[in-house]
């Protein structure tokens, strides 16, 4: 079932442009010029039931903007948004009551109040039933091990405890669709760990549609097995993550070490990276050759002492999609 | 230098809000309309309340909105927040005196708004409304002394109220309590000869009505040259004794940050 | 229908609890303000006072109607900085974006807005109030009969819906311009003057601005006037003086004001940030 339907989604800022100086400060005042600025040129895309999406690109590529449009903060300049079948522009309250939304840079809770005060407000909001919101917060408070910090006032908490906070705010309501702005911005090690076990046990279990935003690529990686990614306001990108991977990275690094220093290789099928006294560095395009003819075309130059070869990896991949845009 | 640096910056923040300048001068200018209307109903029936005609007492009003603008003290709003946000600490690292910091920038804001919107409240209000010229030109620089001397009690004060987030940061804003009392008793809103005498004696001992009625005073003539200068006087102690307490204050309160770490 | 009233009047029960609790949490602010508000009050019916022992009456208002005007103006002065307090911050919300998370809920997002913080030192507004407005009753001999009664509840329910409407309608326009604070103090003092001195001291013309393009009048003059059986002075072919104007007024302009607020919303409302 699609769940999310985008077709030719457009949004464009007017923004004034000002003078710089004491004179243009003052020609401001009179007269200020505006230009217009497309943040999204036109995407279109269709998530189903149950996915868990990457949704990434460079700063500044629509990704926030796409996010607040599916969400019904934003509305398109043109193009349609469809969820669950309805626009959340249109039919803001019917859609929104099965949505999640967390913005990692943002907070929704109360600062000055506890968490268990934000929740019993959500409660009243969402109009849950006393045995269902009792239910959910008793399994969310289990998996986000919330009991250590429910009583004390947000503003004390650490952005790790914060953070989980945000996230069971946002699922108190059992929404069908979690989209999470940068989730893990700023947290450690651990508290990265905890949400995304979180976010693939909420999947696991009830089936939860999950967009996520990120510039951690680990995130990614662990959490998503598709990837759609926008760079200038279009996508550029959208499959499934290793098939992704494998086509934009298409050289595999060779670590090579040789039992005498080297200056240069005259293999043509590797391209050098880097000596280093015994040990070279050099990468092959791993469609056009096999590792085993690689080692096979250097083996006749080289005596070989030891090797490695290294995967690519999303970062690879993303890193060319990004500088071929 | 860097002084000079801050009230230039603070002059081109401000022109930055074209919509704020233009707003600025509209609304004041109906306020001011407001109070002249008062004025005009109060003086409907006489002549002459207390010595002071409805011409004078229109000119005190206007030019008291003019004033106000023109006391403009930020220090009590940027140095309450660069304390409770934790700036503090790392300003006064800064290879410059703070509290001079915050005065450039007051006076900056001063010369936009004087400019900005004093300037045409007066020309607005000479073309529409009975604001009259002074009585005698000559009283002009005494005018200009006292409220040069009048921004610098109120500014002293509204240091002085703000050094106390220093000490209790959990109290919200002293500043507006004391914009409050200052508006009552500086003769602002009515010019202190209307309250009964013995209240207006004590009122004198205070540093407030050297702030608003002596330069308005002067200005329409209800205060005289020879009075004036005694007043003048008075403002030149309060200011003297104002400063002591702020440098003294900013002495304990800078220590407090240095040792405390903010 | 039934359910979605009860459904707002739950969180909206709700959100005053919170509200308590906040307040609570900077009990020490609010000493700022129990300082500031009597003061501010009281200074200004003492001004009128001040003036007034000079002069008489005020145009043909005594001090005690004048009293009267004054308390009815602090009454809904103080509601709406209880209940509607949010809508002087529209410029700052725009700016940090926060209508993002009222968006993303499942209400109104201005009735969200507004509730998101009831502002308990609204109810210091009312203390003062009170007082000088019993005051007034009896100088002027006020009768408290039942429809006296129910109709100064409805005025003081009319003229906070009226002040709210102002602030909304000026504060929206942030939506556009990203700047409307400047519009909070000129409000500010404008209801001071149009709500708390008689405005029957105004030339005709100003008086006409202030009840059919900013509907000020009906905030405290024209009931004041009627209640206390007072002419307005304002020739028009209905008679102003009625105080049930004031509830109809209120409505009818706090309709159109969040008319406005949503049209901002929905057309302009960019959620600065990331």
């Amino acid at each position: 079932m699609e769940q999310i339907v985008l077709d030719n989604v457009v949004k464009e800022y007017i923004v004034a442009k000002k003078k710089k100086g004491m004179l243009g400060a003052l020609a401001n005042l009179f007269h200020s010029e505006k230009i217009r600025v497309e943040a999204v040129k036109g995407i279109s895309c269709r998530i189903e039931k149950g996915e868990i999406v990457g949704y990434i690109g460079p700063n500044g590529a629509g990704k926030s903007t796409t996010i607040k449009m599916m969400s019904g903060i934003m509305h398109p300049t043109s193009g349609n948004i469809l969820i669950n079948g309805m626009s959340p522009q249109k039919r803001r309250k019917e859609v929104v009551k099965h949505l999640g939304v967390v913005f990692g840079q943002r907070t929704q809770l109360y600062w000055d109040l506890r968490l268990g005060e934000t929740f019993e407000l959500l409660k009243r909001i969402y109009r849950l039933p006393d045995g269902q919101y009792n239910g959910t917060l008793e399994e969310l408070r289990a998996v986000l091990g919330l009991d250590e910090f429910m009583d004390i006032p947000v503003r004390q908490l650490s952005l790790g405890q914060r953070m989980r906070g945000e996230l069971a705010a946002a699922m108190l309501h059992e929404p069908e669709i979690l989209f999470l702005d940068e989730p893990t911005i700023g947290l450690d090690i651990d508290a990265k760990q905890a949400i995304r076990d979180f976010i693939l046990e909420m999947n696991r279990r009830k089936k939860t549609t999950v967009i996520l935003t990120s510039h951690d690529l680990e995130d990614v990686m662990k959490l998503c097995t598709r990837l759609i990614v926008i760079n200038k306001g279009i996508i550029v990108e959208d499959g499934p993550i290793s098939e992704i991977v494998s086509r934009m990275a298409t050289y595999r690094m060779l670590v090579l070490e040789v039992a005498e220093p080297v200056q240069s290789i005259a293999c043509d099928k590797v391209e050098i990276m880097k000596i280093e006294g015994r040990k070279v560095w050099c990468k092959f395009d791993h469609h056009a050759y096999t590792a085993a003819e690689i080692i096979h075309a250097l083996g006749q130059e080289l005596k070989i002492v030891d090797l490695s070869v290294r995967e690519p990896d999303v970062e690879d991949a993303i890193t060319n999609i990004y500088h071929s845009a | 230098m860097a002084y000079l640096y801050k009230l230039k910056l603070q002059v081109q923040v401000y022109l930055t809000y074209r919509f704020e300048v233009f707003a600025n001068i509209a609304t004041h200018f109906i306020l001011i309309l407001a109070n002249v209307f008062l004025w005009n109903c109060v003086y409907s029936d006489q002549k002459d309340i207390l010595g002071v005609g409805r011409g004078q007492m229109i000119t005190y009003s206007v030019l008291s909105s003019c004033l106000a603008v023109m006391y403009h003290c930020g220090i009590q709003s940027s140095l309450n927040k660069d304390v409770r946000e934790g700036n503090i600490a790392l300003l006064l690292m800064k290879p410059i005196h703070l509290l001079g910091a915050y005065f450039a920038e007051d006076v900056g804001a001063v010369a936009v708004r004087a400019v900005s919107v004093s300037v045409p409240i007066f020309l607005l209000g000479l073309l529409f409304l009975p604001l009259q010229p002074p009585v005698l030109f000559r009283v002009l620089p005494l005018v200009m002394i006292s409220y040069v001397f009048g921004f610098m009690i109120l500014w002293l004060l509204s240091a002085l109220v703000s050094m106390f987030t220093f000490v209790t940061m959990e109290l919200g804003n002293m500043g507006v309590v004391k914009d409050m009392i200052v508006a009552i008793l500086s003769g602002s809103m009515i010019p202190l000869w209307f309250f009964p005498d013995r209240v207006e004696k004590m009122l004198m001992m205070t540093p407030f009505p050297y702030t608003y009625q002596l330069p308005l005073g002067l200005y329409i003539g209800k205060i005289d040259i020879g009075e004036g200068l005694r007043q003048i006087g008075i403002q030149a102690f309060w200011m003297l004794l104002l400063g002591v307490c702020v440098a003294l204050a900013w002495k304990k309160a800078k220590n407090k940050v240095l040792i405390q770490g903010g | 229908m039934l359910k979605a009233v009860k459904h707002y009047l739950e969180v909206l029960r709700y959100s005053a609890v919170i509200g308590l609790k906040c307040e609570m949490e900077y009990l020490s602010y609010t000493l700022c303000w129990l300082l500031m508000i009597p003061i501010q009050i009281f200074s200004g019916v003492y001004v009128l006072k001040v003036i007034m022992d000079r002069i008489g009456t005020l145009n043909g208002w005594s001090f005690g109607q004048v009293a009267f005007l004054y308390g009815l103006g602090v009454f809904s002065h103080g509601l709406q900085d209880l209940f509607f307090i949010q809508t002087r911050h529209i410029e700052y919300s725009v700016i940090r974006g926060e209508f993002d998370r009222f968006l993303v809920r499942p209400l109104g997002v201005f009735f969200q807005f507004c509730i998101g913080t009831v502002n308990l030192v609204g109810i210091y507004d009312l203390i003062p109030g009170a007082i000088i407005f019993a005051y007034g009753c009896v100088q002027v001999n006020f009768q408290w009969s039942i429809p006296n009664i129910l109709m100064l509840i409805m005025v003081v329910i009319g003229g906070t819906l009226i002040q709210a409407a102002i602030y909304t309608l000026t504060g929206s326009v942030a939506f556009w311009t990203k700047k409307s604070s400047v519009f909070v103090g000129v409000n500010l003092q404008l209801f001071d003057k149009t709500t708390q001195w008689p405005m029957s001291i105004y030339p005709n013309w100003f008086i006409r601005i202030f009840s059919f393009l900013i509907p000020m009048g009906f905030v405290s003059f024209y009931p004041a006037c009627g209640l206390l059986g007072i002419s307005s002075g304002v020739s028009f072919p209905l008679p102003l003086e009625i105080p049930l104007w004031t509830p109809l007024v209120g409505l009818a302009w706090f309709l159109l004001a969040r008319r406005f607020f949503y049209l901002g919303l929905e057309k302009k409302y960019e959620s600065a940030g990331s």
